[in-house]
């Protein structure tokens, strides 16, 4: 019982994490390998603030708002071209992976290759106990910032009518030009939005860890993407259901067969899925793209 | 409202336009025909800012277009219909209209969309149907609504009669000749020059990136004029 609450809080960061990287991967079909950078940037935003003696909330918002720049950025300085041009995926690949680069250097330069401790007073730390077990308080505020969110993105996708603009985009950029839709605006939003649920992601994850270095995000990004094709292409209520499994599996797997699968229980995941139901839970496209 | 100035549009080295001018009135029906590779597909991109031109102008309402992005030209009231129809085949019936409507300044929207499931009532039976799963001729219809929906001055519409069944293509003539009825200006392209000229009270007959003759649709059908040219 213990173990799988300590699953579902793990898989709760992970929800978080892949609600953040579904938008701009499940929906618009791009896969940013510079999202891991955007969020490990968006926590030294944050931290930064923390130590202006910026109140949490606060804190949180300017995370948010500066990985989302950087992330709108990243689109209008190096996506936008290649999409003007027309180039295949893997050019895409080639330059987020090169971006991500640039981003780790200059953080790694900046901290002198230094873990930064994260302060967590003002963040709800601490456990409760639910019938003789221990809840810790982060992961559940996590896992209902992911709840949210999911929420608010579905609602916007489905219900908005911009959102139905994102949905048009997303399925051919020319079309939705023709009726109107000036693209360019709807992927800078998209980024927007993606960078800052990415910056809420590494927040919380620092403040859980109580520390932050410029290569937090590593592993993370893997992570993202397992979360993304367990729960199927383009599913935003997939990417809160994967993020909880995958959550329970790494748990299960470090304490009931050995902690050595800790770190490739996301790629096993990835590969079982892709084999097994390449439309991972509530996919409807397969995820072709990895 | 259209006039096309001296038209160039090259793709890398290749030229698809050398030069191309055509005018479209307000209300006025007018067809390009040509053989496949001619360019009429260039034509209406160009017009309708997706592809850039290397020299002439398209001009608007007097308006020179330039660099303008082509949601800008969409909403100065151009509904460019494109070649394959480009239905949103993920989104139902009722969001591809939506979509269509989604340049229509304020509400209204609803409204436009009873207007067009008059004008087309089949889609009023298949609006929470996917977009992908209609026939030919209904995507035809959607392509069709959903470029009406904005109220576009000027409707082009990129071989309405392709792949489509000689029965279905009657179908689409009729709704086309229903839009011109309403006073909205048409710009139709086909191969299908047939149709194009039932439809259209001018046409221009393009080959490979020329307008190399044009009158008005009777004329150009007495003098046997597309024959020499598209033989
Ligand atoms: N995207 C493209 N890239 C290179 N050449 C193209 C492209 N699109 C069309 N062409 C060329 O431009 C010419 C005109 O094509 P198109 O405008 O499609 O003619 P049509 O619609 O009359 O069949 C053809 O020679 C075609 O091969
Ligand atoms: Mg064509």
């Amino acid at each position: 019982m213990q173990q799988t609450i300590n699953g579902l809080a793990l898989g709760s960061t992970y929800a978080l994490l892949g609600v953040g990287v579904t938008l701009v991967w499940g929906v618009l079909g791009i896969l940013n390998f510079a999202h891991a950078q955007i969020l490990t940037w968006g926590s030294f935003a944050a931290l930064a603030a923390l130590h202006l003696g910026v109140p949490v909330p606060l804190a949180i918002l300017v995370g948010m708002v500066a990985a989302g720049v950087l992330s709108v950025l990243l689109d209008l300085a190096v996506l936008a071209p290649l999409r003007a041009r027309k180039a295949p995926e893997f050019s895409f690949v080639v330059a987020t992976i090169g971006v991500s680069l640039v981003l780790t250097t200059i953080l790694r330069t900046y901290t002198d290759a230094q873990t930064e401790a994260f302060p967590r007073q003002g963040f709800p730390v601490g456990a409760f106990e639910v019938a003789g077990q221990n809840v810790p308080r982060l992961q559940v505020v996590m896992l209902a910032i992911a709840i949210v969110a999911m929420a608010g993105l579905a609602f916007w996708l489905n219900r908005t009518r911009s959102g139905r603009a994102v949905r048009a985009v997303a399925h051919n950029r020319e079309t939705a030009e023709l009726l109107g839709v000036n693209s360019q605006l709807v992927f800078s939003i998209c980024f927007f939005v993606a960078g800052g649920l990415a910056a809420v992601a590494g927040i919380f994850v620092a403040a859980s860890a109580a520390q932050v270095s410029y290569s937090s995000g590593d592993g993370l990004l893997l992570v993202a993407f397992a979360v993304i094709i367990l729960g199927g292409m383009g599913s935003v209520k997939g990417a809160i259901v994967g993020g909880l499994v995958l959550g329970v599996i790494e748990v299960y797997a470090t304490s009931y067969v050995s902690s050595v699968f800790r770190e490739i229980i996301a790629f096993a995941t990835i590969l079982a899925v892709l084999v097994a139901r390449p439309s991972g839970f509530f996919g409807k496209k397969e995820a072709a793209r990895v | 409202m259209l006039v096309v100035e001296s038209l160039v549009t090259r793709y890398g080295a290749v030229e698809a336009l050398h030069g191309v001018s055509l005018t479209v009135g307000t209300g006025e029906a007018v067809a390009i025909v040509g053989p496949n590779g001619a360019g009429k597909t260039t034509l209406l991109r160009t017009i309708s800012g997706l592809v850039r031109p290397a020299a002439g102008t398209v001009e608007i309402d007097g308006r020179v277009m330039g660099r303008t992005a082509a949601h800008r030209i969409a909403r100065l009231g151009v509904s460019h219909v494109p070649e394959g129809r480009a239905i949103l085949s993920t989104l139902t019936v009722r969001d591809n209209l939506l979509m269509g409507g989604y340049r229509l300044p304020g509400g209204g929207v609803e409204e436009r969309m009873a207007e067009m499931i008059d004008l087309f009532p089949v889609l009023g039976r298949k609006l929470d149907d996917l977009g992908g799963v209609l026939s030919g001729g209904e995507q035809q219809m959607l392509a069709i609504a959903r470029g009406l929906m904005a109220k576009p001055r000027l409707l082009m519409i990129d071989e309405p009669s392709m792949g489509l069944a000689p029965r279905i293509v009657g179908d689409v003539l009729e709704a086309l000749k229903r839009v011109v009825a309403t006073g909205t200006a048409v710009l139709v392209a086909e191969q299908n020059a047939g149709l194009a000229l039932e439809v259209a009270d001018r046409a221009y007959v393009m080959v490979v990136g020329d307008v190399v003759t044009s009158g008005n649709s009777a004329d150009l059908d007495e003098n046997r004029l597309l024959e020499t040219y598209l033989a």
